[in-house]
């Protein structure tokens, strides 16, 4: 039994071996560094094992062969002392038991949201990986299987199957040809009726279309998380800002649709109306018999948040020029753009002073009526859905936070180590685990402080990319552009931070009014030997066709090239290659997606 | 002025932060013992003249004779002068014995709380040699007497809520055998693990605690 779709049963599998494995060694956990959300399923999972005294380690790897590091022989097959290990959001869109080299002793438990989860992990032939995937999660995909995949999972055969890579590879020699080009559903639906005779075959081509559906992401494994905190009854405030944290990990980064967030955050203001805020203290009473009330603690919040990234730390006049909605929108980089930015501002009646303010010193009187003005005069600039649901952590009456901003501070936190090196990087998720606790503030100030860093340098590559002439190549299926500025691609040359500026960049051209197409960003390390390349494919939409299906074509490609590469990070999109080998991974590449 | 650099050296004890140690003075503690010996050197001759006095005065008591007015003078400037003398000479002794003795405490102490064989070197700095060594035999006593009675004293007297705690790793420590199981403490890792089990990792500051 591998696909474990109940919390409840994952979370009693999981103590019971950890349990079980206790007198040798602790539970390991093993997080990404890779996402907010990550960091929020660690904490919540952290704080259930706590309160049922369950030991555990924890080590974050940014890298599937990281984990060797740390698990020791007995992860491998050599050693019968057994072993449990969790990992939050990463690898199960990876044959762990073939990646990870796990031995008959060791038992896995996998929290992920990525998907397509490799099937080869939902098999319940394959007893040491338990893979949490719940039926909800299933039906309320992005992308809809039109089978049963745990049928699927448990036909294929573990033992002679190889990756699915190299699977498909060699079906597309075999010659299903006609299927590869523009193969839509519909003729492959039609294919299925008149195959119905041979299982096998059956079975090969419905794999081939659970593969080539490309990457998306189901539900945050924060939310998971708190699910199971809250079916527990170990569900507290705190928890239950991780949850939103994490919820909005996924909106910023755009890795789901506009439906299934407003799904998200119903259910989760529902939480926030039912237990949530009820361990707050309201009123204090003194020495002498006076009640006084005392400002919330900390309180959660649901409230239309503008579109404007770090406003707390920032001021309205650059948030408005840097924020990727709004720049898009109104082309800030140009002197038009700014023109009527400032005419915006003026129609509004806010004094440019004013504006150029630190937000948290701006005139009172602006702040009360911004909303107001900004649903009366943006629609005129084209600004239509300026304002979305999001979620406040208020402190006392001193502060408020919004979930957006955490998740770029402790994005930025956890992007902004220099080596590329673990140890750096463990650092770095040390620092940003700190600030995601609500005491710890100035250390997620200054991961704010750094995301302003980011987003300028968004700004001024976006910008000149967009400017200058032939610097974004097309090609028939996808567009590309390579980044070469040395200051910049410092900050930039990270996964998260090249994808936001990926997304910049196809905001900026649909605001053009070019062809969507899908955008591989080409950044150079600071070492200039090697490249990090990050695929996008546009923001998920509700019943699309296809998720990110870079993944498959950027590991053959660069298999192709012969030279060095690395595809061992945790988003199958994101590939680290040698900087001479960049143009002929690019020829390759446009071949195959041809 | 007498006694000025004794209570200099008490001072710097006030200074400090309770149970904390600054660098052992040397200087100045030498400076209040060269002091005790000035003090010393001036008092003998006094003390010599003040007997001579004396029995001048008890011969001439004897003899119906009184003391001449001189002498009665020299007698009562020779007593002030011993006793000022000796009184500081008392009261710089009393200040470097208050000085080595709260000193002392505090390493007594250091003894219960951090690793009883080897101090952290930023704390090793600060001790006199005869402190070092002092604080090497209370340990060696110490040790003894907890195998003795086979039980560990060290520990914190205030029982603890959780017997587990959520702690950080600070420094690369590699695979450590713990009371009953094994781990790998990185550096930078999270650990959840039983307090007793961590504790002597914190109070070596390789590992600190994570609340909230």
């Amino acid at each position: 039994m591998v696909r474990e779709k109940s919390l409840d049963s994952f979370y009693s599998r999981l103590r019971e071996s950890a349990l079980a494995s206790a007198s040798s060694t602790p539970l390991l956990i093993f997080p990404s560094t890779s996402d907010v959300d990550s960091l929020c399923a660690l904490k919540i999972i952290g704080h259930v094992l706590e309160l049922d005294s369950v030991r555990y380690a924890c080590y974050p790897v940014s890298s599937f062969k990281e984990i060797h590091k740390y698990a020791g022989p007995s992860l491998c097959a050599s050693s019968d002392a057994p072993i449990t290990i969790l990992l939050i959001n990463w690898g199960c869109h990876r044959d762990l038991r073939k990646v990870l080299e796990i031995g008959p002793s060791a038992k896995v438990f996998v929290v992920d949201s990525h998907r397509p989860i490799h099937l080869h992990n939902l098999s319940t032939k394959n007893d040491r990986v338990v893979v949490l995937y719940t039926e909800d999660d299933e039906h309320q995909a992005d992308l809809a299987y039109d089978f049963d995949v745990s049928e699927l999972a448990n036909a294929g055969d573990m033992e002679s199957d190889d990756e699915f890579e190299d699977d498909s590879d060699s079906e597309d020699d075999s010659g299903s040809d006609e299927e590869d080009g523009g193969g839509g559903l519909g003729t492959r639906k039609r294919r299925r009726l008149s195959d119905e005779s041979d299982p096998a075959k059956i079975f090969r081509r419905l794999k081939k279309e659970y593969y080539l559906m490309g990457t998306f992401h189901g539900k945050p494994s924060g939310c998971l998380m708190y699910d199971l905190s809250h079916s527990l009854r170990k569900n507290t405030n705190q928890l239950l800002w991780l949850a939103c944290v994490a919820l909005t990990d996924q909106f910023v980064h755009e890795r789901l649709t506009d439906e299934r967030y407003q799904a998200g955050v119903m259910e989760l203001e529902q939480h926030i109306n039912s237990s949530g805020n009820l361990d707050t203290i309201t009123s204090v009473t003194l020495k002498d018999g006076t009640k006084v009330t005392a400002p919330d603690t900390s309180r959660i919040a649901y409230e239309d948040e503008p579109r404007l990234m770090l406003l707390q730390e920032w001021n309205l006049f650059d948030s408005m020029l840097c924020s990727s909605y709004v720049a898009t929108k109104l082309k800030t980089w140009s002197d038009n753009g700014i023109k009527k930015m400032q005419l915006l501002l003026a129609r509004m009646g806010f004094a440019r002073e004013e504006c150029k303010q630190k937000f948290q010193y701006m005139s009172v009187e602006i702040k009360r009526r911004m909303k107001d003005m900004f649903e009366q005069y943006l629609p005129e600039f084209g600004l239509t859905d300026f304002y979305y649901r999001g979620f406040l952590l208020l402190h006392g009456y001193s502060s408020k936070v919004s979930a957006a901003d955490v998740v770029h501070g402790v994005t930025a936190l956890l992007e902004s180590h220099v080596a590329s090196d673990g140890s750096s990087s463990s650092r770095q998720f040390g620092i940003a685990y700190d600030a995601l606790s609500l005491n710890k503030l100035e250390k997620l100030e200054a991961g704010m402080k750094q995301a302003i860093k980011v987003q300028r340098s968004i700004l001024r590559q976006g910008s000149s990319a967009i400017t200058k002439k032939g610097s974004i190549r097309s090609g028939s299926k996808f567009r590309w552009v390579k980044l070469e500025d040395s200051a910049d691609t410092k900050v930039l040359c990270h996964p998260q931070a090249l994808t936001k500026f990926g997304y910049f960049l196809m905001d900026a051209l649909r605001e053009k009014g070019a062809r969507m197409k899908p955008l591989i960003c080409v950044c150079y390390t600071q070492e200039r030997d090697k490249v990090l390349m990050v695929g996008l494919c546009g923001k998920p939409r509700l019943g699309a066709v296809q998720g990110n299906a870079f993944g498959i074509a950027f590991r053959s490609a660069a298999e192709e090239t012969g030279r060095e590469y690395f595809h061992e990070l945790f988003e199958s999109s994101w590939i680290v290659l040698d900087s001479e080998s960049v143009n002929s991974f690019m020829i390759r590449l446009t071949e195959k997606l041809l | 002025m007498y006694g000025r650099k004794g209570s200099e050296l008490v001072k710097e004890l006030t200074c400090a932060e309770p149970g904390q140690l600054l660098a052992f003075n040397d200087d100045l503690f030498s400076q209040v013992i060269e002091e005790c010996t000035g003090h010393l050197h001036n008092l003998a001759p006094l003390i010599r003249k003040i007997e001579e006095l004396k029995k001048l005065e008890e011969m001439k008591v004897q003899n119906n004779q009184q003391l001449e007015e001189s002498d009665k003078q020299a007698l009562k400037a020779h007593n002030s002068g011993a006793l000022i003398h000796h009184l500081s000479l008392l009261r710089n002794k009393r200040c470097l014995m208050t000085y080595l003795y709260n000193r002392a405490e505090i390493i007594r102490k250091l003894g219960w709380t951090v690793d009883k064989v080897a101090l952290p070197e930023e704390i090793e700095t600060k001790l006199s040699s005869s402190e070092k060594e002092y604080f090497k035999n209370h340990g060696a006593t110490l040790q003894s007497y907890i195998s003795e009675l086979d039980l560990e004293l060290a520990v914190d007297m205030v029982p603890p809520k959780d017997p587990l705690i959520k702690v950080r790793v600070l420094e690369e420590i590699g695979n450590v055998a713990l009371s009953d199981q094994s781990a790998h403490l990185a550096c930078q890792a999270i650990v959840f693990l039983k307090r007793t089990d961590a504790e002597q990792y914190i109070a070596q500051g390789s590992m600190e605690e994570l609340t909230g």
